[in-house]
């Protein structure tokens, strides 16, 4: 009798190795499944189970999935490019050349980051819209939405402050426009700008400012609220998936051990 | 159609129909897409340029030393000078730019760079031809893109990137040197300022004269007409035209004329009755102005159009359709009366040679220049207008005019014009929106960028606008910020003024118009620092009081001042006195008394071994060349001391003499010497050419 | 919901193709009323020039019939190789049937072969080969000195500010521009020539030695410059640019 490839897989599972990496042993049944994501550091925020109509297309077009996705090649291709950067003042400029003509595949990593967070960001807004629309703001689900908020406002300063880092002409004018706004603001303006900007105008201070914001404390605060707001869906029972939503797994093509439940 | 949606919609369902399969087959595509990155990173477009020079050099007789050359260096190259902050990676595509043997390759980017006087170490590529030094593309490098603006400078104007370190003119920069001559000359700076970096400004080197006193010179239809047109009264007129209309030019030759307060002394009536003596010779007035030299420095445009003469002074062509006769008798007679500062010499002509020259000159006329011109008299509304015109108009800039005072700045500064950005600069539709383009162009015809711009049209030939847009060119950013070491500063002018009765003397006749002594003057004739070590006290006093022809090759010549004897003697203590040098003791070696042996051996070594005669006449019979001075005099002119220091070094004794250097002998020098200076001349004076 | 799909695709289609900015076509070319039958230069051919710059005088072509008058209105075109360009590259001629243009090189130093053409009636194309010469900077330098060292002996021309010693010398120099002469000259004689007069090569002493007066980049420019405005052209002398 040939092997399957399911066999073979299963046989992998029953090693040593493997049971001392995984510690979730083999089998398909809906105990071992279940350990699989909850005894893996990475995916127990998870749940073991979904609605299948949680996991639809229409549900919600998978853009907070999309959102995050965008997040995690920022952090890929930003690392990287930490590398390369100097944020000095005449440095930067001369560092965003050299990624661009010289590094290998610094001009894809650039232009993938930026293109990356010009997405994100388009993402986050519609993900909001989608969950507004949706109503999936809806008790017991209020506090995610402000988290969600909080979340935006975290990705709009990431953007904000990753615009000045290339210190080229589009870069300087745009921040200088922006803190200018906010020293607009009535009585504390000129205390925000001066903050902001570590001076009173566009310098070196500013620079590094911003790399330290860009790079340290806004990730890290983002993290932070990204895993309350993944923790607080799990809470508050999973995606808001509508009765009426259909399911997109088709009947067939479900795996046979799978069925017997309700709950796939 | 039914069965291509069949098919379609089962492909959809096998790759995407279940979630997981789904999730793979975009990772295999994203996977895939990611591929594309490292591969255009592979194959970049100057590995593409690299790979296209190795086959060039795959033929050739020399590639193994070439190949050799570029392995040890292959990938992105760069030329990195971090005090200059320059970097500069041509040199990955432009492989070839060291390599002596490439000099028969004519295709770029694989052209041997052609020789200059820096090496491509020293200061890079970019500093001269300006582009995005860090690129690696073509488009980023070569041309005005989103990210950077300043493109290739067109070879046209390379010369301008000299002139950011070097200040004084070189011999490899001619449109550069012609560039900044031009700035002094048309009188550029006059409005626009520009400053240099060690703080002084350019000064401009024209001298538009005043016009407070115009009435005395010239009539309002001549100012009009002038106005109007200058160069229809001189083709080499340097002053620009305003396109005045009718009226303008009406009210401000009114207000002119109007705001002119007379000097005294400045006309000098014809003597009655000599209005209608006829001179005895009709020809004498040319006579007397050829004698005069007047051409070294006044040019006329002669029968076939072409411009003879020298530009220090005006053109005078048509000049007796500009001034007044009585204007013109007492300028001759002395022109420091109507002007002080003039470059013009007190030539202390005699009446007679006065009356022949006005009338000489009063006869260059042209009938069509005012033929058209009615004005009638001026009102006080017309001369307001006027006076308000010359204010807008910035005439006060350039012209001393009583009662408006000079503006300052009238113009935009010029400093940092080379790198002006070009998000300051307006465009004319259709132009190539590069700064030499926008120069240029402005120069061309100022007022195609706006019919209210107050910059008047300059008469320029394409040559000369080319020049002056290099010389612009070179006034970067660069040239301010460079560290002082770099620089190549321009000899400051010198202000030697030399004292008492022979400096009024010098200043009266205007020596420096033409000769340079100390540092200060003209080149053209003869540097006179060392004169008094050069040549003998009675041939300097005979020579001032009637100059006679020592190049006969040349067309100009000193003219003749009819100096009294008190005042040739004046200028020749002076000179014998203080202009010596201090490399040797004039009176070292005799006028006179060499053994006959020694002359008949410089007399041999002067034909034979030396063959002096191809540049030089001792003999009128025998030699002919004219290159140099004649000799045929020259032992009483010249002393011995100076002849022989000249012979072993002409460019020691003065810089810039075409006389070879012949690394000359003592013995030879004193022999030659010893056989010019029995070169005595008869007692007859050379006939003046 | 399709159609709105639709219709929300095609408004943003004739947006986007309506807001792309149309450059305006080129000029339409000038139609000739005359046509010639030769191509000859009136002036300007045969200088030299500067790298990059304009040449001194403008290049004046004339256009003629089989009988030899002049064709007003032919449209006469130039072209040229390496960068060379022409203000204005092509035109009608005027009414004695020339066309004056401002020729400007290209930014390599050596010999340009510049084309004229214009139609012949039978729709042929009739062309010109104009030659012109431009200096790099080593040749600038060696045109420098030339003019102020070597021309009134080496040049029988005389000009209005110099006039030629040519004429007075028994043993007469050769012109710089006498190829076939100069051509058979090695790099190493002429500086030997230039450095230590006629006699270095047996020649006459009329010929001075510069070798103290002038340094060795300086020769070496001169011999740049000899080599490049020699005619007929010395074979090393840096590129001929020419279509094709």
């Amino acid at each position: 009798m040939a092997k399957t490839i399911t066999d073979y897989f299963e046989e992998l599972r029953g090693t040593r190795v493997w049971r001392s990496v995984f510690r979730s042993g083999t089998g398909s049944s809906t105990l071992h499944r279940a350990l699989a994501v909850q005894q893996n550091v990475f995916l127990h925020l998870f749940s073991t189970k979904v609605r299948t109509r949680m996991l639809s297309f229409s549900t919600t077009w998978y853009l907070g999935t999309l959102t995050f996705g965008t997040l995690l090649i920022l952090v890929g291709t930003g690392i990287p490019l930490m590398f390369y950067y100097h944020p000095s003042v005449p440095q930067a400029y001369a560092d965003t050349k050299d990624l661009q003509f010289v590094v290998s595949s610094g001009l894809f990593l650039r232009n993938l980051h930026r293109w990356s967070a010009h997405a994100m960001v388009f993402l986050v807004f519609a993900h909001m819209f989608k969950v507004f629309y949706r109503g999936a703001y809806r008790p017991p689900r209020e506090f995610n939405w402000v988290i969600g908020v909080i979340l935006l406002l975290i990705t709009l300063l990431l953007s904000y402050t990753g615009y000045l880092l290339p210190w080229d002409q589009l870069a300087f004018w745009a921040i200088t426009v922006g803190s200018n706004i906010a020293s607009a603001v009535p009585v504390m303006g000129n205390k925000v700008h001066f903050l902001m900007l570590g001076g009173n105008v566009v310098n070196a201070n500013a620079l590094l400012r911003f790399y330290v914001l860009h790079c340290m404390i806004l990730p890290l605060v983002a993290i932070l609220f990204v895993a309350i707001h993944f923790w607080r869906i799990r809470k508050d029972g999973g995606l808001y998936a509508h009765q009426s939503e259909p399911t997109t797994v088709a009947a067939e093509s479900v795996p046979a051990a799978a069925k017997g439940g309700q709950f796939q | 159609m039914q069965s291509l949606k069949n098919t379609f919609s089962s492909l959809w369902q096998t790759l995407f129909g279940h979630p997981v399969r789904a999730f793979g087959a975009v990772s295999l595509l994203f996977l895939i897409s990611l591929a594309i990155a490292p591969a255009k990173n592979y194959f970049s477009e100057w590995r593409h340029y690299q790979n296209r020079y190795l086959a060039l050099v795959r033929g050739r007789g020399d590639a193994v030393t070439l190949q050799r050359h570029f392995h040890e260096h292959d990938g992105i190259q760069q030329i990195w000078l971090p005090t200059l902050g320059v970097v500069d990676r041509c040199t990955t595509c432009h492989a070839g730019l060291k390599e002596a043997s490439l000099a028969d390759v004519g295709t770029q980017p694989f052209r041997q760079h052609p020789v200059i006087p820096h090496t491509l170490d020293q200061f890079g590529c970019v500093m001269c031809h300006r582009g995005q030094g860090p690129a690696t593309t073509v488009e980023e490098a070569h041309r005005s893109t989103a990210a950077w603006e300043q493109p290739i400078l067109p070879a046209r104007y390379v010369q301008s990137s000299c002139g950011q370190c070097h200040r004084a003119p070189l011999t490899g920069t001619p449109q550069l040197n012609l560039g900044r001559n031009l700035l002094g000359r048309y009188g550029c700076v006059h409005c626009h300022t520009i400053k240099l970096p060690d703080g002084s400004a350019i000064k401009p080197t024209d001298v538009p004269p005043s016009l407070s006193h115009v009435a005395d010179k010239s009539t309002r239809e001549w100012v009009y007409a002038w106005l109007k047109d200058p160069q229809a009264y001189a083709v080499t007129a340097t002053m620009p035209n305003f396109k005045l209309s009718d009226p303008d030019a009406r009210d401000i030759s009114a207000f002119l004329i109007a705001n002119s307060t007379p000097i005294a002394g400045d006309t000098a009536p014809v003597a009655p009755g000599a209005k209608n003596q006829k001179p005895p010779d009709p020809t004498a007035g040319a006579s007397l102005y050829g004698e005069s030299f007047c051409a070294s420095c006044h040019a006329v445009q002669n029968a076939a159009g072409n411009v003879v003469g020298g530009d220090v002074g005006p053109e005078l062509t048509r000049v007796g359709s500009k001034v007044k006769p009585e204007w013109l008798r007492a300028w001759l007679r002395n022109p420091r009366v109507y002007d002080s500062q003039t470059l013009m010499p007190h030539y202390r002509l005699t009446d007679p040679q006065v009356s022949l020259l006005t009338a000489f000159l009063g006869n260059k006329t042209d009938s069509d220049l005012l033929a058209n011109v009615h004005l009638d008299a001026a009102t006080p509304e017309q001369v307001a207008h006027g006076k308000l015109l010359v204010t807008e108009y910035g005439c006060a800039s350039c012209h001393e005019i009583s009662g408006i005072k000079k503006p300052d700045n009238f113009a935009p500064e010029l400093t940092r014009i080379g790198s002006k950005p070009l998000t300051q600069i307006i465009f004319l539709p259709g132009m190539t929106h590069a700064i030499p383009d926008y120069i240029a162009a402005k120069i061309r015809e100022p007022r195609s960028f706006g019919s209210a711009l107050k910059m008047p049209q300059f008469s320029l030939a394409p040559a000369q606008v080319d020049a002056l847009t290099t010389a612009l060119l070179s006034l970067t950013d660069r040239a301010h910020d460079l560290p002082l070491a770099l620089t190549v500063p321009s000899k400051p002018p010198s202000n030697y003024q030399p004292a008492g009765k022979a400096g009024q003397l010098m200043a009266d006749l205007t020596c420096f118009s033409c000769h340079a002594i100390n540092g200060r003057g003209s080149d053209m004739a003869p540097d006179l620092t060392w004169e008094g070590s050069s040549v003998q006290r009675p041939w300097l006093q005979a020579f001032l009081k009637n100059p006679g022809t020592l190049r006969p090759a040349l067309i100009r010549r000193m003219p003749r001042f009819n100096l009294s004897d008190d005042d040739a003697k004046e200028l020749t203590d002076y000179i014998m006195a203080v202009y010596q040098t201090p490399a040797f003791d004039r009176d070292s070696m005799p006028s006179s008394g060499y053994p006959p042996a020694q002359v008949e051996q410089g007399k041999q070594l002067f034909y034979s071994k030396y063959a002096c005669q191809s540049c030089h006449i001792v003999d009128t019979k025998v030699d002919k060349g004219y290159v140099g001075p004649t000799l045929t005099q020259v032992g009483s002119r010249l002393t011995a001391a100076w002849i022989y220091h000249w012979l072993k070094d002409p460019q020691a004794m003065r810089p810039g003499a075409i006389e070879p250097n012949r690394n000359m002998n003592d013995e030879d020098a004193r022999a030659l010497t010893a056989f010019l200076m029995t070169q005595k001349g008869s007692n007859k004076q050379e006939a003046k050419k | 919901m399709k159609r709105l799909w639709r219709t929300l695709f095609a408004v943003s289609l004739t947006l986007v193709s309506a807001g792309c900015t149309r450059k305006p076509g080129p000029a339409s070319a000038r139609k000739p009323t005359g046509f010639g039958a030769a191509l000859v230069e009136s002036s300007g051919g045969k200088q030299i020039g500067a790298t990059g710059m304009v040449l001194a005088q403008p290049l004046v072509v004339q256009v003629n019939d089989e009988q030899g008058t002049a064709v007003s209105g032919a449209l006469v075109e130039f072209s040229g190789p390496a960068g060379a360009s022409f203000d204005p590259p092509s035109g009608l001629t005027d009414s004695s049937g020339q066309l004056s243009t401002n020729v400007a090189l290209g930014g390599m130093a050596g010999r340009y072969q510049l084309i004229a053409r214009t139609s012949a009636k039978t729709q042929k194309t009739v062309e010109l080969k104009i030659e012109e010469i431009a200096l790099g900077y080593q040749q600038q330098l060696g045109y420098q000195l030339d003019n102020k060292y070597c021309a009134r002996c080496h040049n029988p021309e005389s000009s209005p500010e110099r006039v030629s010693n040519y004429d007075n010398l028994e043993v007469k120099p050769h012109p710089f521009t006498e190829g076939d002469t100069l051509n058979k000259m090695s790099d190493a004689e002429l500086t030997s020539i230039i450095s230590h007069g006629g006699p270095a090569l047996n020649k006459s002493a009329l010929m001075p030695p510069y070798g103290y007066t002038l340094s060795k980049t300086e020769i070496e420019a001169l011999i740049a410059y000899i080599r490049l405005i020699s005619d007929p052209p010395y074979h090393a002398s840096g590129m001929v640019y020419a279509q094709k």
